[in-house]
C-alpha cells in the first residue's frame, strides 16, 4: 500500500489545530458558565475531547510503518492495521461525542 | 485484499463498522464546531459583542469534504489512496486553521478585559489632608 508522508504530516498538523481549537472551546465554555453563574465541570469535556482526538491521531500513525512492507500472508500485520484503525475511529468518534455533549448541555441550560 | 484475508465477521467489524464510525466521528467534529458557532451567535445577540459566529459556522465545512472523501474511498477500498489523502487532509487542515482562528476570536471576546492599573498619583490624592 502506498502512503505519502507529507500528506500524513498535513493530517497531523490539522489534528493538532483541532485539538487546540477544542481546548479553546473548553476555556470559552468555562467563562460562559461563570457568566451564567452555573458552576459545572462540563467545560472539561471539550478539553478531554482534544486529548482523545490526539490519541486517535496516534493510532492513525502507528500502522504507517507497516504499510510500505505489508505482507498479505502475515495476518498479524493485517490485524494490527485493522485494530489500530478501529481504535483511531473510536477515539475520534468519542472526541466529537463528548464535545457535542458539553455544547449541547450549555445550550440547553441557556435556552428557555 | 482485506476482504479476501479476513473472516466475514472480522471484515464487518474492522472494516465496515470502523469506516462508518470514522465518517461519523468526522461529522460529529463538524457538529461540535457548528454548535460552538451557534453558542457564539447567542452570546453576540445577548451581550452585543461581535463574535464572528458566521465565520465559526462556516470554518469547519472542510471536515464535511473530508468525510465525503472518506465515504468515497471506503466504498471501494480500506484506505484512502495518495491523491484522496492529499485532498482530504488539505480540506481538514484548512478547516483546522479556520476553526482555530474562530475559537481564538471567541476566546478573546469572552475574556474580560484587564482593568488598567491605578495611576500612581491616585493614592496620595485619597490620603487625608493634613
Amino acid at each position: 500500500m502506498e502512503i505519502s508522508i507529507p500528506a500524513e504530516l498535513v493530517f497531523a498538523i490539522a489534528v493538532a489545530l483541532f485539538c487546540i481549537s477544542l481546548y479553546y472551546y473548553g476555556r470559552v465554555l468555562k467563562r460562559l458558565l461563570a457568566i451564567i453563574r452555573r458552576p459545572s465541570v462540563i467545560w472539561t469535556l471539550p478539553i478531554a475531547g482534544s486529548i482523545l482526538l490526539a490519541l486517535g491521531a496516534l493510532f492513525h500513525f502507528i500502522p504507517l510503518a507497516i504499510y510500505p512492507q505489508l505482507d498479505p500472508s502475515r495476518t498479524d500485520q493485517l490485524m494490527m492495521i485493522c485494530q489500530n484503525r478501529t481504535m483511531e475511529s473510536s477515539f475520534i468518534f468519542l472526541a466529537g461525542l463528548i464535545s457535542i455533549l458539553a455544547g449541547w448541555t450549555y445550550t440547553r441550560w441557556t435556552s428557555r | 485484499m482485506f476482504k479476501l484475508l479476513l473472516y466475514d465477521s472480522e471484515y464487518l467489524w474492522f472494516v465496515t463498522v470502523t469506516n462508518l464510525v470514522s465518517v461519523a466521528g468526522s461529522v460529529l467534529l463538524w457538529v461540535t464546531c457548528v454548535l460552538f458557532g451557534l453558542i457564539a451567535r447567542k452570546y453576540e445577540l445577548v451581550l452585543r459583542k461581535k463574535t464572528n459566529w458566521q465565520f465559526m459556522i462556516f470554518a469547519p465545512s472542510g471536515i464535511l469534504f473530508f468525510a465525503a472523501i472518506q465515504i468515497w474511498a471506503y466504498s471501494s477500498q480500506v484506505k484512502m489512496n495518495v491523491v484522496q489523502s492529499w485532498i482530504a487532509y488539505a480540506c481538514f487542515l484548512a478547516s483546522g486553521i479556520l476553526s482555530l482562528m474562530g475559537a481564538m476570536r471567541f476566546k478573546q471576546v469572552v475574556t474580560p478585559a484587564k482593568k488598567p492599573a491605578a495611576a500612581p498619583s491616585a493614592a496620595p490624592a485619597s490620603a487625608p489632608a493634613k
